[in-house]
């Protein structure tokens, strides 16, 4: 059996095990407009408010499809391998991934295509369309929707690193629940989920700029919108592209750095 | 009743020694729940730095209501907010039985384990936020008596939230994603009543009354008008009545799957 079928395999079991939960999906298509919702009309006040069409940049007319955009990206790009790879470590249940001719982060890896291809199918075109209703939103409104594809790889591909280094944490202490918890809460604004990172003040946006975070929400919503643009720099979406490319190298080098000298303290003990 | 109560101080006690085997994880899960609850004042905090305005709150007025918000919220997780999680979990592994054959109330005996003793994490943010929040206040104009009149009924909105969810997980079992729409609430509720329209207040006044766990207490304290508060008081006792005889409904249509 070639690799290539390996990964087929692993592939299309998990998109199968997925559509067994399919319904738990389908509430994204409740929970996601009425997100947005919230966030339309609490910016929606706020810019009345303050007497202003623009502020950090952005005008009401853009921050819709921002939001919009970077709850699209989290449907496509969401896995939860910190929490799974935590789990592993602590039943001991890694010793059997470990003995099998396919690497850990491969395994994962490729299972994290499957399940995301049925959430752009359940959750990511359905919310999009309803959005299109409730908010005019048009995601072919866009001239650099392949740019935007790009930029939602990388992210795909940030977000399994930051997940495994977090994960990683798990050969270092018991429990991890509470380190995962402080990153769940930070990331939602550090990744520029609840609000586009050009609102923090000037020091903070450069420390954003050198950070892999802002290329899971930040950057493919930038993207989508047409111009990047923190901390005073400005970069063509094929730029901010790029850069997010050698950030996924850094990051694969950081990963590969910690599992090597973690996975030395793992000792499974399972039967 | 005071037998009851002596049994839920021992819970409380148990839970706690129970945790401290893992310290580590313990006082990182304490200060995640403290830092969760800064996540509000960190948006309102930022969006003012930006520029931005919310009509008719300053910012420390803003920090008050997200402090009272998470207050409540944070009693309330501490306290019997578990109550959706702990039925999941009874229902997942079929233990849900052994809970109903114990010689005490089912519901006080589910409350009474779902005490969460890591939320005490958010209590204790809510309390940090709260005191700020009046210490930039150059002075409280509101009724001290009024504010935590309606603090008690922010908890009793958020009991009724709670039996609501466990009663659907009573029936459906898989309901993780339930808790979403307690997310949605409290985004909603971390707002004042002047950023809604007239038909969305009217349904937070009513409906689901959400504006008595951020708005009407911070208002209270502040001297704001608190037009609807009584309506909204009706709402959550009225709430919190049906919540409870939903609950004690689908006990009835409880089918073991225990084994």
């Amino acid at each position: 059996m070639n690799l290539l079928q390996t990964e087929q395999i692993i592939y299309w079991t998990q998109l199968k095990n997925t559509v067994a939960y399919r319904f738990s999906m389908l509430i994204s298509l409740l929970t996601g407009p009425l997100h947005l919702f919230a966030s339309y009309v609490i910016f929606k006040a706020i810019y009345e408010a303050s007497g202003t069409t623009v502020i950090a940049g952005f005008t009401f007319e853009q921050m819709v499809p921002y939001l919009v955009i970077v709850m699209g990206t989290q449907y496509l790009i969401w896995d939860n391998t910190h929490e799974n790879l935590a789990d592993e470590i602590r039943h001991g249940n890694l010793t059997s991934f470990l003995l099998k001719p396919i690497s850990y982060w491969w395994y994962q890896f490729v299972r994290k295509i499957g399940h995301r291809t049925l959430a752009f199918f359940i959750e990511f075109l359905p919310v999009m369309f309803i959005c299109g209703l409730i908010f005019g939103f048009d995601i072919f409104k866009t001239n650099n929707l392949l740019w935007y594809a790009a930029a939602v790889a990388i992210a795909f591909v940030i977000r399994y690193f930051v997940q495994l280094c977090l994960g990683i944490l798990g050969f270092w202490f018991v429990r991890v629940w509470g380190i995962l918890w402080i990153y769940r809460m930070l990331s939602y604004f550090i990744q520029g989920n609840t609000i586009p990172l050009s609102f923090y003040p000037p020091v903070v946006q450069k420390v954003f700029f050198f950070l892999p975070f802002q290329f899971i929400a930040y950057v493919p919503a930038r993207v989508f919108l047409g111009q990047y643009e923190l901390a005073g720099i400005t970069f063509a979406p094929w730029e901010i592209v790029l850069y997010g490319a050698v950030q996924v190298l850094v990051l694969f080098a950081i990963v590969l750095a910690l599992w090597n000298i973690s996975i030395k303290r793992y000792c499974g003990a399972g039967t | 009743m005071i037998q009851n109560l002596l049994l839920h101080w021992q819970f409380v006690k148990l839970k706690y020694a129970s945790r401290m085997a893992y310290r580590f994880d313990f006082f990182t899960c304490m200060f995640a729940f403290f830092l969760f609850q800064l996540s509000g004042p960190l948006f309102v905090g930022v969006i003012f730095y930006a520029g931005g305005l919310f009509p008719g709150w300053s910012f420390p007025q803003l920090l008050l209501l997200q402090g009272t918000l998470a207050l409540i919220r944070g009693f309330s997780f501490m306290s019997f907010f578990g109550l959706l999680w702990n039925t999941q979990d009874h229902m997942r592994r079929g233990t849900f039985d052994l809970l109903l054959i114990r010689p005490v109330n089912s519901l006080w005996f589910l409350v009474m384990n779902s005490f969460d003793e890591e939320d005490s994490g958010q209590f204790i943010g809510g309390v940090a936020i709260t005191l700020v929040a009046v210490s930039l206040l150059p002075e409280l104009q509101g009724s001290l008596l009024a504010f935590f009149a309606i603090l008690l009924l922010g908890v009793l909105f958020f009991l009724s939230l709670a039996l609501l969810c466990s009663a659907a997980t009573i029936i459906f079992i898989e309901t993780q994603r339930l808790y979403e729409f307690i997310d949605i609430i409290m985004i909603f509720a971390s707002y004042p009543k002047t950023i809604y329209s007239g038909s969305i207040a009217i349904l937070f006044n009513t409906l689901i009354p959400l504006f008595v766990a951020g708005n009407y207490p911070a208002s209270a304290l502040l001297g704001f008008s608190l037009d609807g508060v009584l309506i909204a008081a009706v709402s959550v006792i009225g709430l919190l009545t049906v919540s409870m005889f939903i609950w004690h409904k689908t006990l009835r249509y409880y089918t073991s799957a225990g084994g």
